[in-house]
């Protein structure tokens, strides 16, 4: 594919711009520097590859400060770059790519082919670092002076091993993350057994397994770690069950008996359900005081009947009497046979019967709460009194406090609390036992109305002593939990660093932490197959680099010879090795190191050697190469076997269309003048104002004409400039007629020939006559700068100067110099 | 790069399923064009999805 033209709009320094002709096997585009060469390099770069090499390393140092680049910092939105492309088989399409700013202002593009969204693969133009044909000064010593590497990486991506080496240098990154942070399971497994070794140890059958990981918890083998666990718990327990839960559960028993001869904590231990205990403690509570409530009214309904009620004796009289009176119309008594019960008096006495009754039903309901409430404070008594543990007897004391004895205080704060327990639990009791009593001989009391106050006081303040006994209890049973677990634990470490629960302690400790023996086996063996993964990559990867730097390692070579032609201090070939490239040149037939000991001109020979040989791919689909400033740093004699031997070279052996961009312009003028026959385009980077360059066609004789109009048209001293310049004009049409008649520039020995020197050659030039020799040596002897000096030389006037301008500008156009 | 022969190559020689999920992922976050550090995240998920993956087949084992 060549390049026909581009179109850069708002891209770097560019803003609305026209298409720039590009339509030949040879373009030379000449600019000051900062005039727009290299933005137009980039142009071409970000259409094909859709980033630039230099936005890439910018991204890397720091994407903020280069976000936003690729478009022109004075104009708008789109930013695009479009190129008329020629295709091998002669059709031409327009490639575009325009800039799309997304959230975050995060950049990507889309690509279009004769103005359709396309992939550029799609017409076969894979953007591959191994054909890169855009070379750009500032990169081109980006893998020479960088870590061994970055080079290796630069030079395989150049050699078409991007992709490779890329997948590599993830996968090692990746398994260095991998390795450096495990997961968190294989952290948490780690930390396990390195807790389990400091138990492991006091087993002689455990004891090289505790070395083993405390050593590295990576040394671990899940096979035949656990079998040694195994074998010592078989062993120690004298059995030959290989099962690790029954094994654990044997161990245990035997651990639990070790430790009883030291201490027997057992009948201490608070109950394992006592918070379901407490609560149901509490629970039984709230009934009892749903139970004195009930009570509490039974008893005032009593009293109240009570307090209305007449002797039994009475009321038997009177129930008799209404008996045996004859009728209820009858108001004569019985017993004294006296009209003495008149209707109401019946009435009332009818009253007093039936009051009598209520205070009977009030008793019966005075019995039930009664019994009730009792139940209710037997069943909270038998839950407070569950609370309790054994108590300790005298010789148990004494054992504790001698074992503790180098504990000062630690025996005593807990028989302490286990003593006022025990008084707690026995006071509660009494308090129910005397509630219990009370509660019985309620009803009894509450007939006798001396006592039926203090029956009611009672009732009343039983609530709080309920509420106090079932407090008191749940408190001390919480503070000897407390107590006990500090028991337990002090107790539990004197029965630990008994010599055979040790070595009990020792197997468990290894059979419990199985499944971390698990995770970190298992990420062993991950570890291990990413470890392969990444030598075998590696492998592939030298093999592959050594097989192709066989062959395109040489042209590299031969492309810097073509710029070193002949030289004894020289580059001489890449060596690669794992996760390097060593440069070596050579001085005078010794071998050294290519990095450190060439100058920087033979180091950027050497890389715009890496890119010719990527550019000369042969199965690159890129027909073209474009240099920006590639002999910046080059001498003269580097920069001369440059023209003279690569661009030929590029031409017309690989075929490929060469674009240079210079600020040097007696470069671009060489490069034309030693390719005139190619017909090449000449451009200049001329008025770089906000919208990028002006990007003109360059003819020099035109460009002369106008440098000396423009200065004749000034003052004194304009004028004067004007003449000298027009001593250059003369020089440059010679040259220039020379050039289209012979087809090649003056011989060299005419470099530093001056305009009167260049008559002679002047008038040998075929088809000039002698007229113009005449006319152009009065131009010549016009602007001889000796006059200068002469006394009454005054300078020339524009109607002076101006028939020498119209000559040189005549025989120009008569020779077709200019159109 | 998803079409590049030389890692096509590796892998069509390569017997590992891991190194083919690891591949399978480098090139899927290429293609999006992540960045370096992205692409790390990206391999170091497979790895800790493998990681699991093979201890619980050990586990129910």
């Amino acid at each position: 594919m060549k390049l026909v033209s581009i179109k850069p709009i708002n891209f770097r320094g560019f803003g609305s711009a026209d298409w720039i002709d590009l339509d030949c096997q040879l373009v030379t585009i000449f600019g000051p520097n900062g005039f727009g060469k290299t933005s137009m390099a980039e142009a071409l770069e970000w259409l094909l590859y859709g980033e630039t090499k230099r936005r890439r390393r910018g991204d890397n140092y720091s994407k903020l400060e280069y976000r936003g680049t690729y478009a022109n910092v004075h104009t708008n939105a789109p930013v695009e770059v479009s190129a008329k492309i020629r295709l091998a088989d002669g059709t031409v399409r327009v490639i575009t790519r325009r800039l799309v700013v997304g959230s975050r202002t995060i950049e990507s593009s889309e690509t279009f082919i004769d103005g359709h969204p396309a992939d550029f693969r799609d017409i076969g133009l894979v953007a591959d670092e191994a054909y890169y044909p855009i070379i750009v000064q500032h990169g081109l010593q980006d893998f020479i002076h960088t870590p061994p590497k970055q080079r290796r990486n630069a030079i395989s991506a150049a050699l078409g091993l991007e992709a490779l080496v890329s997948f590599k240098d993830a996968l090692d990154r990746a398994r260095r993350s991998f390795q450096s942070t495990p997961p968190e399971d294989v952290e948490r497994a780690r930390t396990k057994l390195l807790a389990a070794c400091q138990k492991l140890k006091w087993n002689t059958h455990t004891m090289v397994l505790a070395r083993t990981w405390e050593s590295d918890p990576r040394n671990v083998d899940l096979t035949s770690d656990w079998n040694t666990l195994i074998r010592a718990a078989q062993t120690t327990l004298q059995v030959s069950i290989s099962n690790p839960n029954q094994l654990i559960s044997h161990l245990k028993k035997r651990r639990e008996e070790l430790g009883a001869r030291v201490f027997d904590l057992s009948g201490l231990r608070p109950a394992t359900d006592l918070a379901q205990r407490i609560h149901s403690a509490k629970k039984q509570e709230t009934l009892v005081h749903d139970a004195i409530r009930a009570l509490k009214k039974a008893v005032d309904d009593f009293v109240a009947a009570t307090a209305s009620v007449y002797g039994a004796e009475l009321l038997s009289f009177w129930e008799l009497g209404l008996r045996l009176s004859e009728s209820e119309d009858s108001n004569l008594c019985p017993m004294c046979e006296e009209p003495t019960l008149p209707k109401d008096k019946r009435t009332i006495l009818e009253d007093r019967i039936r009051g009598n009754k209520a205070r009977t039903e009030a008793h019966k309901a005075l019995s039930t709460a009664v019994a009730t409430l009792k139940n209710q404070l037997t069943t909270l008594r038998q839950h407070l009194g569950s609370l309790q543990p054994h108590y300790l007897d005298d010789s148990k004391r004494s054992t504790l406090e001698s074992l503790l004895s180098d504990i000062p205080g630690q025996a005593t704060k807990f028989l302490e609390t286990h003593d006022k327990f025990r008084t707690t639990l026995k006071d509660v009791d009494i308090r129910f036992t005397n509630h219990d009593a009370t509660l019985s001989q309620l009803p009894r009391a509450l007939d006798d109305p001396a006592r039926i106050a203090d029956s009611r006081h009672f009732v009343k303040t039983l609530p709080k002593d309920i509420e106090d006994a079932v407090r008191k209890s749940i408190s001390i049973a919480e503070a000897y939990i407390e107590k006990f677990e500090t028991l337990e634990e002090v107790i539990g470490e004197r029965i630990a660093t008994d010599a055979a629960v040790r070595e009990i302690d020792a197997i468990l400790a290894g059979l419990e932490v199985h499944d971390h023996i698990e995770t970190i086996h298992t990420y062993n063996n991950v570890l291990e197959s990413l470890n392969s993964e990444v030598r075998a990559v590696e492998s592939f990867l030298q093999g592959k680099q050594k097989d192709l730097l066989a062959t395109r390692g040489q042209e590299v070579r031969e492309w810097y010879d073509l710029m070193n032609p002949g030289a004894d201090v020289r580059f001489i070939e890449m060596e690669p090795a794992t996760d390097s490239l060593k440069l070596h040149a050579e001085s005078f037939g010794k071998k050294m190191s290519a990095p450190a000991c060439l100058s920087e001109s033979q180091l950027n020979c050497l890389g715009l050697s890496v890119y010719l040989m990527r550019a000369t791919t042969p199965e690159s689909p890129f027909g073209f190469v474009v240099f920006d400033d590639p002999v910046q740093s080059m001498d003269d004699d580097h920069c001369e076997s440059f023209i003279i031997n690569v661009v030929p070279k590029l031409i017309d052996e690989f075929h490929k269309q060469v674009i240079v961009l210079t600020h040097i312009k007696h470069i671009a003028d060489r490069i034309r003048d030693l390719n005139v026959d190619r017909n090449p385009l000449q451009y200049h980077l001329e008025e770089y104002n906000k919208n990028g360059p002006s990007v003109v066609p360059y003819v020099r004789i035109q460009r002369e004409i106008h440098q000396v109009r423009t200065l004749a048209k000034g003052n004194e001293a304009n004028r004067k400039l004007a003449v000298d310049r027009i001593r250059v004009l003369v020089e440059v049409v010679i040259r220039e007629l020379y050039l289209k008649v012979n087809g090649c520039p003056l011989p060299a020995q005419y470099n530093k020939a001056t305009a009167k020197d260049l008559l002679p050659v002047f008038q040998s030039i075929e088809g000039t006559t002698p007229a113009e020799h005449q006319g152009i040596r009065d131009t010549v002897s016009f602007s001889d700068p000796a006059h200068h000096t002469q006394a009454d030389w005054q300078v020339p006037t524009l109607q002076q100067i101006e028939p020498h301008i119209q000559r040189l500008l005549q025989i120009a156009k008569k020779h077709q110099l200019i159109g | 790069m998803a079409r590049d022969r030389h890692l096509t190559e590796f892998l069509n020689q390569c017997e590992s399923a891991l190194a083919h999920r690891l591949a399978e992922a480098f090139l899927a976050a290429t293609e999006e064009r992540l960045s370096a550090d992205e692409i790390i995240q990206k391999l170091r998920q497979v790895l800790d999805e493998h990681f699991q993956e093979r201890l619980n087949e050990t586990r129910q084992h």
